[in-house]
């Protein structure tokens, strides 16, 4: 039985198919864009035809992510907490605390043992400690973001940057650059910025390891990195960090078929 | 500009009434010497959007509630106002007394002192302070109150707290008969039309709600300092959660009153009765607002509560780490939103989503009746 779940977040778009709850068969990842039905349709196509199955074989379709209410397909929407934990309990199923960093927000929610959502935390209303705040430093900083974590591993040291304020945030990173700072530092610096945001709203749960880190910030390495050292803890990193929370829908959408 | 609350239709309504109309918004004023003199309350608010005046006159710092007040203010939509009376409640609240007072000379402003204490050189106090707004609004509108006009009035308020606290009831019957944000609808109309029109609307509303069931998801309750949005309550009710009961202003806070008692001096009386009601968390008195949530968690077990505070409201937000901790020993989830007064806001909608997601997968779902 094939379900599909639709995770369309305020930077990409991702989804998953799949098979009778247990198998991935299929998977897409795209840049939202100005037109997010067009984009949402590819990115189902895509998926279905790696796991080489059509439409009308989709029992169930669940949607999460911001734009969840606006997505006419799905059956039901489920907020990305609840996917996030159930995706991230799927892969990891030791996992007590995730840590999900995504385009526009950033969360953590603590599980219990048996993979249910006991608590969670979200930033507040400001882009700083996301996706958003690397990817606007990656401009300034004229790097791909691609690149921030390899070149972060060649930092000697974590420079002290702002974390409250994308804007004030950039303004120093550019003093910095004229101050000729290397700039790996820089990277290494604004990762360390992103960790200590993200780990103080963590502060407000009981942290218990294993602590997983999902969402397309996951991608980077270096952001990892950041969050064990000032954070003392070990990351545990899933397979395709990415599409978990669509993952986390798909599966709901499975638990629906058994209803 | 940005959008007001009073439209014409409004103002045609409260004027219908054939009273002078006059502002107020704390739940310590006491309504009675209002209706005493034979004038309309009107709670006002603002709507519920961006501001704009508000924020050339006041500074970011300042409630969004006092600023969006400033741009009704500012835009005109209150001079229909014939007084307006105001609390030390608040630094904000002082504020916009000053601006209203040196902006709109044409409407007399009064500004009641209400005492953080609740022992008895405090009540003394207050009563003073009540004897003296009646004073005030004899001489504004020229009219008499004496002792038989406000024992009335006091009488007609017990009733209708009353019959606002059984109203409120009907949301903790199992079956629910009502729901959350329509019992704030209705609280909205009552605090803005005279007592006996109120008591008219609730006889109304009381006949429709007597054959009505709503299938009950999570109950929750609602803990805050100002909150006057239906809005909020029907997107908690769209992802299946059930305001049961709430802590906030204008909602409990205002019938959670003590009866005064029949005794003279009448002004004491309320004095005892408004500093001894459901406390503002700027009170310092024998109860705090901490205890009164403690209290409702014990008696009435909700699935959860929602803590949600306006931003800049620094005496709610000092409680908040107290109020975190006690809802934790107590082994109660809860929500801590923060808002800016405005609707709609998506961040919202997703953190209530997850958390009525999360209690109906750790709490489920089980009938309960809560009417007592």
């Amino acid at each position: 039985m094939i379900t599909l779940g639709i995770d369309l977040g305020s930077n990409t778009i991702k989804t998953v198919v799949l098979e009778d709850g247990r198998d991935v068969l299929g998977s897409c990842v795209r840049k939202s864009g100005y037109d997010t039905k067009i984009i949402t349709d590819e990115c189902v196509r895509e998926a279905l035809s790696q796991a080489g199955a059509k439409f009308d074989d989709i029992k169930k379709i669940v949607a999460t992510g911001y734009g969840r209410v606006s997505c006419d397909i799905a059956h039901k929407e489920i907020s990305e907490i609840t996917c996030h934990g159930k995706g991230a309990y799927f892969r990891m199923p030791e996992a007590r605390t995730i840590i999900d960093i995504g385009g526009q927000d950033s969360k953590v929610i603590s599980l219990s043992d048996n993979g249910k959502v006991i608590d969670f935390v979200m930033n507040d209303k400001c882009a700083a400690g996301t996706g958003r705040f690397l990817e606007v430093m990656a401009t300034a900083l004229g790097v791909a973001l691609d690149d921030f974590g390899e070149i972060s591993g060649k930092a000697d040291k974590m420079i002290d940057i702002s974390n409250t304020c994308t804007v004030f945030a950039e303004s120093e990173v550019i003093s910095l650059l004229a101050r000729r700072e290397p700039v790996e530092n820089i990277i290494a610096g604004l990762h360390k910025s992103i960790a200590s945001r993200v780990l103080a709203l963590a502060s407000r749960l009981r942290i218990q390891e294993p602590v997983v880190l999902t969402g397309g910030v996951a991608k980077n390495l270096g952001i990892k990195r950041a969050l064990e050292t000032v954070g003392k803890i070990n990351i545990g990193i899933p397979v395709s960090p990415q599409t978990i929370g669509a993952l986390g829908a798909a599966l709901h959408a499975y638990a629906l078929t058994l209803k | 500009m940005a959008g007001t609350q009073f439209t014409e239709k409004e103002m045609k309504k409260i004027k219908s009434y054939g009273r002078p109309a006059v502002g107020w918004f704390c739940t310590y004023t006491p309504l009675e010497i209002f209706e005493a003199a034979e004038l309309t309350p009107v709670r006002i608010s603002g709507a519920h959007g961006p501001t704009s005046l508000g924020d050339s006159l006041m500074h970011t710092n300042i409630c969004p509630f006092i600023k969006s007040l400033v741009d009704e203010f500012e835009s005109g939509t209150l001079d229909f106002l014939d007084a307006l009376v105001l609390t030390n409640g608040c630094d904000a609240q002082r504020r916009l007394y000053e601006i209203v007072r040196s902006r709109k000379p044409g409407i007399p402003v009064f500004l009641l002192q209400v005492p953080k204490k609740d022992g008895d050189e405090h009540i003394e106090r207050f009563a003073g302070e009540i004897d003296e707004l009646k004073n005030w609004i004899e001489t504004t509108f020229k009219k008499e109150i004496d002792d038989k006009k406000l024992l009335d009035a006091m009488d007609l308020y017990r009733y209708l707290r009353a019959r606002l606290r059984g109203y409120d009831g009907a949301r903790r019957r199992q079956p629910p008969k009502v729901k959350g944000s329509y019992v704030m609808e209705v609280m909205l109309q009552v605090l803005r039309m005279p007592a006996p029109l109120a008591l008219k609307l609730l006889d109304e509303e009381e006949s429709i709600i007597k054959y009505r069931e709503f299938p009950v998801g999570p109950r929750l309750l609602l803990y805050g300092n100002m909150m006057d949005d239906p809005g909020f309550l029907r997107l908690v009710e769209k992802y299946g959660g059930h305001v049961m009961m709430d802590e906030v202003c204008p909602g409990r806070r205002f019938w959670n009153i003590p009866e005064p008692r029949p005794d003279k001096p009448f002004c004491r009386s309320l004095a005892r009765a408004y500093l001894t009601k459901s406390p503002c968390s700027r009170m310092a008195a024998s109860k705090t607002a901490v205890d009164v949530v403690k209290e409702l968690v014990a008696h009435q077990d909700p699935d959860g509560v929602i803590v949600y505070t306006l931003k800049f409201c620094d005496t709610h937000l000092y409680d908040v780490p107290r109020l975190r901790t006690a809802l934790d020993e107590m082994n109660v989830k809860a929500l801590f939103l923060e808002s800016d007064y405005s609707q709609g806001a998506g961040q919202a909608a997703t953190r209530v989503q997850a958390f009525i997601e999360m209690l109906k997968e750790t709490r489920g779902t089980i009938p309960r009746d809560n009417t007592n």
